[in-house]
This record gives structure tokens, sequence and C-alpha cells, in this order.
């Protein structure tokens, strides 16, 4: 994942409507490469003639901070003794956007004078 | 030939010669080992054959090649052919293959000329993601938390065993 979304916690949560699994899967937050790792859930998958789609949704997640566009995401599908099987190959990628700014949660402020007018 | 994981595009490239001369009734089966997959078809493409009259079918039951009407007319022992032939599958994972099987056979079967070779290690390589898209279910700046719709397409079929990285 780009440096500026990051998950909350180590063993990340998803949502149960997820396609292309054959089974439950683990998603693991590693910070220290900032990425997501979906473990298990993937027996043999699609066809010859109709590769599988994966949508899955992962919770807790953090939204860049402003309002950019995210660096690149890469995505790396590995056989079970990790050795990469299919990848983006670094060169193009999804990013995401962030169009709203959030409302402060409060706002303080002192008056310099206190005179009228 | 392709070299990435589970290609579909299936083209390989023989070269083959026999110890003893080719006659027009011989025909040539090549058995692929399990981890390459023949295609069901009839009328599998060769190109590159000396004799444009050939005819191939792909058994993907037993998967094998088998090219018959080989040569128009006998040609001599030790003349090398280059062919390519189509509707293989690559591999789904990086494992040994195997042995290939040539065998070069009489219309009834007696067996003229029966070889092998053993496959490259390392002779595949990974396969490409065809899409990938992300979509935040919250757009606002620095929120959290938030739920993010992840779409992973890959090329081909994914083997058993396999884990996502993203």
């Amino acid at each position: 994942m780009p440096a500026d979304t990051s998950a909350l916690s180590k063993q990340c949560t998803y949502q149960t409507n997820y396609t292309g699994f054959t089974n439950s899967f683990s998603c693991v937050w590693n910070s220290r490469n900032s990425s997501l790792s979906i473990l298990g859930g993937l027996a043999q998958s699609g066809t010859l003639s109709d590769p599988p789609t994966f949508m899955f949704t992962i919770d807790q997640l953090k939204n860049p901070r402003g309002l950019i566009t995210s660096g690149m995401f890469n995505a790396t599908i590995f056989t079970s003794d990790w050795k990469p099987l299919f990848y983006n190959r670094n060169v193009w990628g999804p990013n995401v956007t962030m169009t709203l700014v959030a409302k402060p949660q409060n706002i303080a402020y002192n008056r310099s004078s206190v005179v009228n007018g | 030939m392709d070299r990435e994981i589970y290609s579909t595009i299936g083209s390989y490239q023989f070269k083959w010669s026999a110890e003893h001369d080719v006659t027009p009734e011989y025909l040539l089966r090549i058995t692929m080992p399990s981890g390459v997959t023949v295609q069901q078809k009839t009328g599998c493409s060769v190109i590159g054959f000396i004799y444009t009259g050939y005819k191939c079918n792909s058994d993907g039951a037993n998967n094998q090649i088998v090219i018959t009407n080989l040569v128009a007319s006998t040609v001599t022992a030790g003349t090398v052919f280059i062919f390519t032939v189509d509707s293989i599958t690559n591999p789904s994972e990086f494992i040994d293959l195997g042995v290939v099987k040539m065998e070069l056979l009489t219309n009834s079967g007696g067996r003229v000329d029966v070889g092998d070779f053993t496959f490259a290690k390392n002779l595949f390589q990974p396969s490409s993601i065809s899409s990938f898209s992300i979509s935040p279910l919250d757009t606002t700046a620095g929120n959290y938390p938030v739920s993010y719709v992840f779409f992973i397409k890959t090329k081909a079929r994914v083997a058993k065993g396999a884990s996502i990285n993203i």
C-alpha cells in the first residue's frame, strides 16, 4: 500500500461479501513494509477461460490526510512457497483520491481585545 | 513459446530429428507431462512443417499431440524438423515438469523412434494481474476507520494455496 494509506491494526478485518475465494481467509497488516497480506482462502480458483475476480472489502483502513491522490497500490499473488505468480509489475496500479476534508473536532480562540468597535 | 505461468497462448516449438528415415505412413506422437495441459482440439495448428498436408490432433484426455501425414515422401534419417504446435497450456506452478515423450510410430502403432526430453528448470515466469482497482467507501481526508473495496482479476486461474499481497 502507498505510504499515505495504512491499516489500524495488525490483524485487519474484512467483510464477508467477498468473491473469488473458496474459504474464509485471514488478513494481516505489516506496518514495516506497509502491506496487507490476504492469507488462505484460495483453493484452485477460476478456469482457464474464465480467470477469477477477487473482490473483498477490508475494514479499518486509514485514508490519506489531504485532498491528494495517493501513491500507487501494488498487488502480487504468491504461490504457497512465496514465489510471485501474478503481479502488476510495479508499472501501473490504482490510487485513491480524497474528495472531502474533515471538520475540525474543536476550535478554540482567544480575543486579544474586548473593546467594542 | 510464451513462458508465463498458465498462459493459454500455448505455442510450443519443437526441434526433432529421427534415427530412421521418416516415411509418409508414419505419425509423430508427443506426450506432454501432466503439469502441462494439452487442450482438446481437432485440427491443432503446426507451423514450420515441411509438408503442409499434415493433420494434427490434440488429445486432451491423454495429454498428447498426434501429427499424421508427416511428410509427402520419405525424408532421410537425421533431418531436423522444427515446428510449432499450438493448443498447449503452461503449468500453473513452478514445479519440475518431468519429460516430454516424442514417438515416431507406424500407422499401426509400431514404434520406429522413441525419445524424450526434460523441461529446463526455471523455464516459466510469473504472469500478470489484468485488472486491479480500489474503492474507498469514504473519501474524507484523514478519516478512519474506512472500508476499502478491492477488485483483482488475474490473467489466468490461480493455483491452490496462493496468497495476495497489497
